[in-house]
């Protein structure tokens, strides 16, 4: 068995160092960007936000639904690319002029899907707003405003600093449409400002007690292969998250569903204690109950399960790993760091496994770029 | 020192106080300091306008009037004369300080100082403290 | 003598100070006098009102929001509320001087009250009490 020191690699770094990263983030992130960005006419024109993205953009992007809603006042619906690119019916977009606020979410803003939403938006009259690391962009380019988001710099691979800055940027974001809207004031907008950092400091103190508790579940995990992710509303982008890192890491089979459609399907998979299973469970969600149940079921099939959550321990059946994570002032803040955990499960899963992440050095996997991220034709319908 | 006038006002009335105001300045001695008119009304006020043209008067309350109408919806339920008359004194404001110097109430060539009435006709006071040596 | 007190405003609040001032001019010692009371915001101001009847304080707000309505066109692109509180400020006034004597302050009293006027918030505000 490998030594934890053995183990440590860029993403194990990337997310030890993220309540550091999101403290420095929040400092650097002034209220000038956010109050230049969108004229207050602009704010006006919006009747309704639609924020689309892919993979862990559009993972942040249900992070920050709740967020979005409870401070703009707006409607606010996170698509999935695919569907608002090629699906969603063109009345939709630009009803009115400048409405709705499309928000579009791309680190790299180079992706064919990417620009295709971009260009889409655009065309048919609605408010396009990208968020990206990259202004000069061919996505943002097609925009009609441009965030830039701030992100360290890191290598390629597996990261978990663009979720954390895309959904901060977002909150930031948020903040501002609701103050001019009325819906928040400037001293709540201080308040949210203030408890962000705060929530974020208050995980620099415990990401030590948490490597020990994901080091050790690891160990014991080491030989699963099969994962399973659960979590309602904005919990899903966490859910989402942890799947994702597993299947980037190590190439996991892995599934990822809410509480209600896991106790239709997934409840079902054969062979549960073989199933590595995240559910992310936090009492002020609405579906906490339901969520409750959940984990009684996985309890019950003997799924090697982890819990994350604000709550404590006791709430869970006995025999689930829980991870208590602390909490923020605002509900809807949680999901910005509560991904740590499964961040730091993968981180060392992956070298416990001897595994390359992305299927580096594999060569059955070496299909030439088949999924064709940058190279798929733009249509627009 | 404190002097206090009264006067019966009419509707609407801009009335100019200036020579009352520089008599007590006079009378008081002072000849280097300040003076404040203060009107113990919240229907009327106290401003600083040019004397001249006793049409730029009527101009001036009319257009009061325009900025802030007699409505009958008010949530103050007197009468729209007064509900509007509340929110005139409030904007224009009770009090006008000005220096005193040489003992003369130092103001501009055509500037005179008035007693704005927003309701009336009634009874009115106003207090003129002079402050300095 | 110069006095500070701070307050917590609500939305398009209208606060009376009137207490706190009548008390600090009580306090000063000065006899015969004037007292200068200042607001050092630019989105909030002072005024004299009619204590008597609360809906005047709800007429007042509402009136000066017809006046100078919360527009999105502003060239100052704060918010709405931010941008024409300005205007709001600038035209009631953030000083006002009032008349101490035999050792009290002058004012209407059940009749006047001195408004601290919020033309944004909620905000913690202050302001400044010189008598002399």
């Amino acid at each position: 068995m490998k030594t934890r020191e053995e183990c440590v690699n860029p993403l194990w770094e990337q997310v030890m160092n993220t309540p550091d990263f999101a403290v420095r983030l929040n400092d650097s992130l002034s209220p000038d960007k956010f109050r230049d960005v969108l004229s207050m006419k602009e704010i006006y024109d919006i009747k309704r936000v639609i924020i689309t993205g892919c993979g862990d953009s559009y993972m942040a992007g249900i992070a920050m639904k709740p967020a979005f809603e409870k401070l703009t006042g707006l409607r606010t619906d996170v698509m999935r690319m695919i569907e608002f690119n090629r699906h969603l019916d063109s009345g939709e977009l630009g009803r009115t002029p400048g409405d709705p606020l499309v928000i579009i979410i791309s680190v790299s803003g180079g992706f064919a899907r990417v620009i295709e939403a971009a260009k889409r938006g655009t065309k048919y009259g609605a408010m396009t707003l990208g968020i990206t690391d990259r202004p000069d962009s061919p996505m943002a380019k097609e925009c009609r405003k441009v965030l830039k988001m701030d992100i360290p710099l890191m290598g390629e691979g597996v990261g978990a600093s663009s979720y954390v800055s895309t959904s901060t940027t977002m909150l930031h974001l948020a903040a501002r449409i609701g103050h001019v809207r009325g819906i928040v004031s400037g001293e709540q907008v201080k308040d949210i400002r203030n408890s962000l950092v705060d929530f974020c400091k208050s995980y620099q103190a415990i990401m030590p007690k948490l490597d020990d508790q994901m080091w050790e579940l690891a160990n014991r995990w080491v030989d699963l292969d099969r994962f399973d992710f659960v979590g309602d509303a904005a919990d899903f982008a966490t859910a989402f998250f942890g799947a994702a890192k597993m299947v980037e890491t190590f190439g996991a089979t892995c599934s990822w569903d809410d509480s209600e459609d896991w106790c239709h399907i997934g409840f079902f998979s054969r062979n549960p204690r073989t199933i590595g299973t995240g559910l992310v469970a936090n009492p002020y969600s609405p579906s906490f109950s339901r969520c409750l149940e959940t984990a009684k079921g996985m309890s019950l099939l003997h799924r090697p399960t982890l819990v994350v959550t604000t709550a404590d321990k006791s709430v869970f059946p006995e025999g689930l790993e829980v991870c208590t994570l602390p909490e923020a002032k605002y509900d809807f803040m949680n999901p910005i760091m509560q991904n740590v955990a499964f961040g730091l499960l993968a981180s060392r899963l992956y070298p416990l496994k001897g595994i390359e992440p992305f299927r580096a050095g594999d060569k059955d996997f070496d299909l030439g770029g088949y999924n064709g991220r940058d190279s798929s034709a733009v249509e627009i319908v | 020192m404190l002097g206090k006038r009264t006067l019966k006002t009419t509707q609407n009335d801009l009335r100019e106080i200036t020579k009352e105001v520089q008599d007590i300045v006079t009378e008081s001695g002072i000849k280097d300091g300040l003076v404040v008119v203060w009107c113990p009304h919240t229907t009327a006020g106290i401003l600083a306008t040019s004397f001249w043209d006793p049409k730029g008067h009527e101009d001036m309350m009319e257009d009061f009037d325009r900025i802030v109408p007699m409505r009958v919806n008010y949530k103050h339920q007197d009468t729209p004369s007064d509900a509007a008359a509340h929110i005139k004194s409030a904007v224009v404001g009770p009090s006008l300080s000005a220096p005193v110097e040489d003992g003369k109430v130092l103001l501009g060539h055509s500037t005179g100082i008035f007693f704005a009435e927003f309701d009336g006709p009634r009874d009115r006071q106003y207090f003129v403290k002079v402050y300095g040596k | 003598m110069l006095e500070k007190r701070t307050l917590r405003t609500k939305f398009y609040d209208m606060v009376n100070i009137t207490g706190e001032i009548a008390d600090i001019v009580k306090n000063s010692g000065v006899q015969d006098g004037i007292c200068i009371v200042t607001c050092p915001h630019t989105t909030a101001a002072l005024c004299v009102a009619c204590e008597q009847d609360p809906n005047i304080l709800e007429d007042i707000q509402g009136e000066l929001n017809r006046m100078i309505p919360t527009r999105n066109d502003f060239k100052h692109q704060e918010t709405p509320h931010d941008a024409s509180g300005h205007i709001k400020s600038a035209i009631v006034g953030p000083i006002l001087t009032l008349i101490v004597e035999n050792g009290e302050l002058m004012i209407a009293h059940n009749q006047q009250g001195i408004y601290f006027a919020e033309f944004d918030g909620p905000r913690p505000r202050e302001y400044y009490v010189k008598v002399m």
